[in-house]
């Protein structure tokens, strides 16, 4: 999924290029209003986080032109702005939830994750897949949520391709690079820290026993494994 | 200036205006009736001056008359009567009339000459009716003198007002000589009747005997001389430029005028004013021209009432200038103070996002056994959010100010917003020996601002965070009751002392004593939490604990079956 962060301060929106980045996201960025609208034209984000205070364009004339093109995108607005008025003009112009300066990366991701499960579930009427099982966790991809037994675990969408690439291959030892370059994309090869943190993150919440994990097999000098 | 704003300067303006001239409207059309009436009375005044100007002329005519009619009296020769007429020219004809009422003078058995068969062709009247017979004798003391004895000497005094006094004995006041007969008075007057052309004019003088002597004025005479008693008609004497005066006789033919204004044909003159006796059938008509006349009574009145206009108008331009000037001021100002708001708001919120975003980030790339490191990054995150609290609370108090505050209430879960909070201060309250034990009640779906919870309760808990160090135990309860939900937060620190617990919620007020001097804080955040807690339907209390500090929130939480209707 392709998501356009359009925040005028580089920090802010560096670091949110970071949660979603690690979340499993593509990402593109624009530092104006302007550059928003051209990037949402020429590349199509499945959903856009837009600041309201930016120069030239502000945040809610950019909502108004994109909505004007497509009804449908998920906008959410990250924005310093707090008042009730503030907010109940966000969404008056289009924008599907109001995220209020400063927020924790929780919420931030919460809140992401409730709306590509949104996106999701729009495309799941075109696709057969609902959900799949490894061992006892039966993970549902359009939800980003798996349930082992009567607990509900949230997933982000990375955590969902990745338990998706160990699905489809069952019994794999599959290399690292594999690993990358399904689930964090071909031009984006992060150190393997990052992939070792990330299976470790996952097994704490799909593991009856993380320390002795039973879905995701370590393969020692290869990568990782689903033995089904 | 907005349309809607002009619209209602205009009406500022022009409404009391437009009420001031109806009001002034009617004013002028009364001010102009009591100027048209003291016109009115003004052109009569000067009617009757002129009137008094020929009254006195007829006093002095009068005068001369009186003596012609002693000469007549004292000398009742034919020749001398005629000689005295021909020589009097302000008289055309004398008479004497006998008590009986014959006429002895002009005779009418004897020669007549063609001024006295005029005379008496004209008076004829006169004495067939023996009118002048029955004219008023004055009630005086008169003579002895019972028979007429014009050869007596008799002394009186000659005053137009009082009748001559009859004393039997010889008066050093006039020298008359013996054989001079002397009119007693005993009555004059004038006598009018109409002939030919107009009136004519009579003096008399009656004595006591019942005698009659006078003299017909010579009517010509009369009118010419009278005429020089009034204004010559040359233009700028008259009173207004554009008027006429104008005598006219019984018949409304003009005897004289006077003025520069040529009124139309049968014009009504503005004012009549009848002569006195003996010309009450003359009259004296003032004709002026319209617009003379509204010229003079509208004179003022107008300019009067513009110039009133045009100062109250002025007044009230200048009036509602200056109000909208201050409301534009205090809406700048008051705009300004929201955008400066606004704008600080902004400037700060922005870094400590950066700050919490980014330690938080960091706290998730760091490995489990990187202990230390995390604890620092805890630490950067409770600070930040700590910070935030207090951007919050500086901003709720700045709009507290201008009533800003807001309340959204959406439904939820009390306990579990209050679970977050606490998870969030776990950390600090754990690294100053706090430990928070959470009796949770309230896990009721319910109507409530979760902003507005997370403040009050972290303003409490940040005060057991500051004053209550070490202190140990931090109960937290949670309780619901109809709509409304209590919570109770105890901590077991040095408690408020009684003489400073009325004083807690005010602004800017922080307990003073050796152990909190030095401690950090604003002094709002009681003050505020216990405002949006009104805010929310509710209230903050402190309430009496054995130990320590114990703050009761009551706030109003209706179910979410129950929503609140607006």
């Amino acid at each position: 999924m392709k998501v356009l962060v359009a925040e005028d301060d580089d920090n802010i929106r560096n670091g949110l290029l970071q949660i979603l980045e690690d979340e499993g996201y593509q990402t593109l960025s624009a530092a104006d209003g302007r550059e928003a609208i051209a990037l949402f034209g020429s590349e199509n984000p499945d959903f856009i986080c837009l600041d309201i205070m930016m120069p030239g364009m502000d945040g809610y004339e950019v909502c108004k032109q994109i909505r004007a093109q497509n009804q449908l995108v998920p906008i959410i607005f990250i924005s310093a702005k707090s008042e009730e008025i503030d907010r109940v003009l966000g969404l008056e112009f289009g924008a599907d939830d109001y995220i209020v300066k400063p927020f924790g990366v929780k919420e931030v991701i919460a809140r992401i994750r409730a709306v590509t499960r949104r996106c999701l579930g729009q495309r799941q009427d075109q696709e057969e897949n609902i959900s799949f099982k490894l061992q006892n966790l039966e993970v549902f991809p359009a939800e980003l949520r798996a349930n082992r037994g009567d607990t509900v675990i949230d997933l982000s969408l990375r955590e969902v391709k990745i338990l998706d690439l160990f699905y489809r291959n069952k019994g794999v030892a599959l290399d690292r690079s594999v690993i990358f370059t399904q689930c964090w994309g071909v031009s984006h090869i992060p150190n393997s820290r990052t992939l070792d943190q990330q299976i470790s993150q996952l097994r704490k919440r799909i593991e009856a026993d993380p320390k002795n994990p039973d879905i995701i097999q370590t393969v020692h000098g290869v990568g990782y494994r689903f033995d089904g | 200036m907005k349309p809607r704003l002009f619209i209602i300067f205009l009406l500022i303006v022009l409404m009391p205006l437009a009420l001031l001239a109806w009001m002034g409207r009617r004013m002028v059309r009364d001010e102009r009736e009591i100027v048209r009436h003291q016109f009115e009375n003004l052109l009569e005044s000067q009617l009757r001056d002129i009137d008094t100007l020929i009254m006195k002329f007829l006093q002095e005519r009068e005068r001369h008359l009186q003596d012609i009619t002693d000469r007549i009296y004292s000398d009742m020769e034919k020749s001398s009567i005629r000689a005295l007429i021909r020589k009097e020219s302000i008289i055309s004809q004398a008479f004497v009339m006998d008590p009986k009422g014959r006429l002895v003078y002009p005779d009418q058995t004897g020669a007549l000459n063609n001024n006295e068969k005029a005379f008496l062709d004209r008076s004829r009247q006169i004495w067939m009716n023996k009118e002048l017979l029955h004219l008023p004798v004055a009630e005086q003391d008169i003579s002895q003198v019972e028979e007429f004895e014009p050869q007596q000497a008799i002394s009186y005094s000659r005053n137009d007002e009082q009748i001559a006094q009859v004393q039997n004995k010889p008066v050093q006041q006039v020298s008359i000589p013996q054989n001079m007969n002397i009119l007693i008075s005993q009555g004059r007057g004038w006598y009018l009747w109409y002939w030919g052309r107009g009136i004519h004019l009579l003096y008399w003088q009656k004595d006591a005997y019942g005698s009659v002597i006078g003299a017909e004025l010579d009517r010509v005479r009369l009118i010419s001389d009278i005429i020089g008693e009034l204004p010559d008609t040359s233009p700028g004497k008259s009173s207004f430029a554009e008027s006429l005066i104008t005598l006219t006789d019984s018949k409304g033919s003009v005897i004289y005028q006077w003025g520069a204004y040529e009124p139309p044909e049968n014009a009504t003159p503005k004012v009549s004013y009848p002569l006195s006796h003996p010309l009450q059938s003359w009259k004296l008509n003032y004709h002026i021209s319209h617009g003379e006349m509204e010229a003079v009574i509208n004179r003022g009145l107008w300019f009067n009432l513009f110039s009133g206009l045009a100062a109250v108008g002025l007044a009230l331009v200048g009036l509602a200038f200056y109000f909208y000037r201050e409301s534009s001021r205090e809406i700048r100002q008051a705009t300004q103070r929201v955008n400066f708001v606004n704008q600080v708001s902004h400037e700060l919120k922005t870094p400590l996002t950066n700050i919490r975003m980014y330690a938080e980030l960091l706290e998730n790339e760091l490995d489990e056994e990187q202990g230390r490191g995390r604890n620092h990054l805890d630490v950067i995150v409770t600070e930040s959010q700590r910070l935030s609290r207090l951007i919050a609370n500086v901003l709720t108090f700045a709009r507290k100010k201008k009533s800003q505050l807001t309340i959204r209430k959406t439904p939820g879960v009390i306990d579990d917003t209050m679970q977050m909070i606490i998870d969030g201060f776990q950390p600090t309250l754990k690294a100053k020996g706090i430990t928070i034990c959470f009796d949770g009640n309230a896990a009721g779906s319910v109507l409530f601002d979760p902003d507005i919870l997370a403040q009050i309760v972290g303003n409490l808990i940040n005060n057991v965070e500051k004053y209550a160090t070490g202190s140990g135990e931090l109960k937290i309860a949670t309780g619901q009751e109809g709509g409304s939900t209590k919570i109770t937060i105890a901590d077991q620190g040095p408690g408020i002392p009684e003489g400073q617990q009325g004083k807690i919620f005010q602004p800017f007020y922080r307990l003073s004593n050796k152990l909190t001097d030095g401690i950090a804080g604003t002094g709002i955040g009681l003050t505020i939490s216990r405002e949006l807690a009104k805010k929310h339907g509710g209230d903050l209390r402190l309430i009496h604990a054995d130990k320590g500090a114990c703050f009761q929130l009551v706030l109003d939480t209706p179910t979410s079956e129950n929503k609140p209707g607006g």
